[in-house]
């Protein structure tokens, strides 16, 4: 998951666009409140007759909004400019005609269309841009309304609502842009500091894996050395190169790297797991595998590698502490996981009193198959002996 | 189809950041409300039996802006029900006053400041109210608002008849529902996705710090086994090993193993500022954390300790397993920066993080606190042997 915090770029974007969606929820509203006031006034002017026209000039208004609101695009507004601009003339005209008094105390029902006029832009991204489409379109509602009042013949009065719906989309517009500025300047970039704190994961899987590898290589070989008789056989001479090349080469370092060649096939798990038991048996630990065929699993290079140093740094613990002789290793193979259990009959121990400055299974076991997605549970009590089961995720199951 | 959440969540709870500077916006509207109202209150004190009334009704709508900005600062919680009905009452009051002040005045209802000061009220919760609820508030003040301006401005307008009287007194407070509704609606439904779409892609390491952390490691590993390397080499090759090797093997591991002990016991908030900040994580549940919560964290430390006036090495992070699996993480540190200041440096870097864990808790005197949980994580129990 990352962080819950949109670029700030793309913040103000949305919250300049959502200024035109309340526009339109202000003329919708406008033009729907402006039908009863309408129909009162003319009923009380004994003008009913000119109703039905003026409800579908204010019906023309209304269907444009609505067409702006579902496709919201810079042709649809133009042509609801144009549209209900000639509406807002026949509606003006046709209250006007005959009755001048009508906007004798106020302009406030002659001026209504205006007001949608002004109010209905496109979302736009930028301060500038919003105000521009405001303007153009109080531009509309005053070229409206001096045609309209040029045609019956009067003094153009737009009254103050246009101007009044125009200065507040302005302020509206110039404020969130102002608060879009502070923020940018205090808002850091949490892109950039999502990718810091991955390379930082990445470097902790790195000192993890090597923590781990360093202590069942270098760390098992000082303590085979510290036990060693006075002359080494040619295997234990092997195994000390060996551990050497693995730490040299360290292309387990390289998180692309392929890491032995126990990916896919079965046979290469397979022979690795042999090589372990002869390895172990020739330490004087007896290995009894039993288990499942692995043919069908497919299991990623890193995952595979976990899980034989993982199965490894087991074994070393049952050689080292347990003072068992012989050890079961069964492998379980599932559609999603591959699972090993390690179990001996040896001293065993209490897994809660182990001190927290112990390595063992903690970086070799448990913290390393973490790393890949897989996990390990350690069973044990003293005297009871010690059950390790290791799971690591088979990330594809393909035919055998 | 329209999605529940849109219209439960604010613009505000969406994307805090957007908006813990956005306290302007009621204060942009007390302005408004201020000027049109003072200017409309002088422009009719001789025509007013009641002139002061109106005065008292400007600054009354006013003090309910500057209230809501008062609610709003950043380290509040958020606005609730509650809060913005306080609000939305004294608005309510400045509106009444303002309709007694004109009960025997012959007035322009068309222009009249009060229904505009009552709807600026409700345009100044719009960030921070979600549309459900200034929806039924804003249709509550108007249903309890416009009748007893009626009642009051009614018996004196002659040019309008009762009903286009009413909607004319409800015009601006509808317009001011519609707009406020409409704007934290549009904000919340196309912030909503935006933000799940970001949070379901993972950023890949890129290439150049996945390749300078590897050259790092390997200087760390060469560094690891400088001396014991060559010691196990010259074994092999020779095939003896001396009571002299067997010490020197027993050293060699010691110091080794201490090594890697203390390598192993760092956790990745170790590393963010070794000298400068205090680490009491026990059990290691730092390692539970998720990506965005370690991020938000890590930010919000650098900001701490990059604040002139932090008390260099008084910042302490403490990590406490519960029962339940989740774990209690509390900061706190000594500050002398002003309060105003400080708030305003570390909110960002606050609202990321309470947007990535639960219950996060800010106390703010001379000692900054804060606290929040983190829930149950799946991960294998660490042990060792």
């Amino acid at each position: 998951m990352r962080v819950r915090v949109l670029p700030r770029e793309t913040a103000a974007a949305v919250i300049t666009g959502a200024v035109s969606a309340a526009g339109w929820g202000v003329a919708v509203a406008t033009v729907l409140l402006t039908v009863p006031v309408l129909v009162e006034t003319l009923a009380a002017r004994d003008r009913l007759a000119d109703l039905p026209l003026a409800l579908i000039l204010l019906g023309v208004v209304l269907g444009g909004i609505l067409a702006v609101v579902l496709r919201p695009r810079r042709w649809v507004v133009l042509a609801y400019l144009a549209v209900a601009g000639l509406a807002t003339v026949g509606y003006e005209v046709l209250l006007l005609t005959g009755d001048p008094g009508i906007v004798a105390s106020s302009p406030y029902l002659v001026n209504r269309p205006a007001l949608a006029l002004v109010l209905v832009g496109i979302p736009a991204t930028r301060a500038l841009v919003g105000i521009a489409w405001s303007l153009l379109g109080f531009g509309a509602a005053m070229v409206a309304g001096i045609v309209a009042f040029a045609i019956v013949g009067m003094t153009f009065a737009p009254g103050y609502g246009p101007l009044m719906v125009l200065a507040l989309s302005t302020v509206a517009y110039l404020t969130l842009a102002a608060i879009q500025v502070r923020i940018r300047r205090r808002v850091p970039n949490f892109d950039d500091l999502e990718a810091e704190t991955r390379a930082l994961a990445h470097g902790e899987d790195l000192a993890r894996r090597t923590t781990a590898v360093v202590h069942d290589t270098i760390l098992n070989d000082l303590a085979v050395v510290m036990s060693a008789p006075d002359r080494l056989d040619d295997r234990t001479r092997e195994r000390l190169r060996a551990d050497l090349e693995t730490l040299r080469g360290a292309d387990w370092i390289s998180a692309s790297a392929a890491s032995r060649d126990l990916a896919v096939e079965d046979a290469g798990l397979r022979n690795d797991l042999a090589r372990l038991a002869s390895e172990f048996q020739w330490r004087g630990l007896s290995l009894h595998l039993t288990g499942s065929p692995l043919a069908s699993h497919v299991l990623a290079p890193e995952v595979a590698a976990a899980l034989l140093w993982s199965l490894r740094a087991t074994l070393e613990n049952v050689v080292r502490h347990s003072g068992a002789t012989t050890a079961e290793v069964e492998v379980i193979a599932d559609p999603r996981n591959v699972t090993i259990m390690i179990t001996d009959k040896g001293t065993g121990f209490d897994p809660a009193a182990v001190a927290r400055d112990r390595l063992g299974l903690r970086t070799s076991v448990v913290e390393r198959m973490a790393a890949v997605g897989g996990r390990a549970q350690i069973w044990s009590a003293p005297g009871e002996g010690t059950s390790v089961i290791i799971t690591a995720p088979a990330n594809a199951a393909v035919a055998p | 189809m329209l999605d529940r959440r849109f219209l439960r969540l604010s613009a505000q709870e969406a994307d805090p950041l957007s908006w813990f500077t956005g306290s302007l916006v009621p204060l942009v509207f007390a302005g408004l409300s201020l000027l049109y109202g003072g200017t409309f209150a002088v422009l009719t004190w001789g025509s007013s039996r009641e002139p002061v009334l109106q005065l008292v009704g400007v600054g009354l709508c006013t003090a309910a802006c500057v209230l809501v900005h008062v609610l709003t600062r950043p380290m509040r919680r958020r606005l609730g029900w509650g809060k913005a009905t306080v609000a939305l009452l004294l608005g309510i009051a400045g509106f009444a006053l303002s309709a007694i002040g004109y009960a025997h005045t012959a007035l322009s209802i068309e222009l009249w400041w009060a229904p505009f000061g009552l709807a600026l009220v409700i345009a100044s919760l719009g960030p921070y109210l979600p549309p459900r609820a200034i929806i039924l508030l804003g249709t509550a003040v108007t249903l309890v608002s416009v009748p007893i301006a009626f009642a009051f401005v009614h018996p004196v307008v002659s040019a309008w008849g009762p009903a286009a009287t009413a909607l004319i007194l409800a015009s601006p407070l509808v317009s001011g529902i519609a707009a406020t509704a409409g704007f934290s609606l549009a904000v919340v439904a196309r912030t909503l996705p935006l933000i799940e779409r970001r949070s379901q892609a993972m950023l890949s390491l890129d290439a150049p710090r996945g390749v300078r952390n590897e050259e790092l490691e390997r200087e760390r590993l060469a560094r690891l086994i400088a001396r014991a390397a060559p010691f196990l080499e010259g074994i092999a090759e020779s095939g003896r090993v001396t009571s002299a090797d067997r010490t020197l093997a027993g050293q060699l591991a010691r110091r080794l193993r201490d090594d890697l002990v203390t390598q192993s016991n760092l956790t990745w908030l170790d590393s963010v500022a070794t000298e400068r900040l205090v680490v009491v994580d026990p059990h290691r549940r730092a390692d539970t954390m998720r990506a965005s919560q370690r991020t938000a964290l890590r930010a919000l430390i650098r900001a701490i300790l990059e604040t002139p006036g932090t008390d260099a090495g008084s910042l302490l992070v403490e990590l406490r397993a519960h029962p339940d699996g989740s774990t209690a993480v509390g900061v706190s540190l000594d500050f002398e920066l002003p309060e105003g200041r400080r708030i305003m440096h570390l909110a960002p870097y606050y609202l990321a993080l309470r947007g990535s864990v639960d219950d996060l808790e800010w106390s703010d005197d001379r000692f900054l606190r804060m606290t929040f949980n983190l829930p149950p994580s799946s991960g294998a129990a660490a042990t060792s042997r």
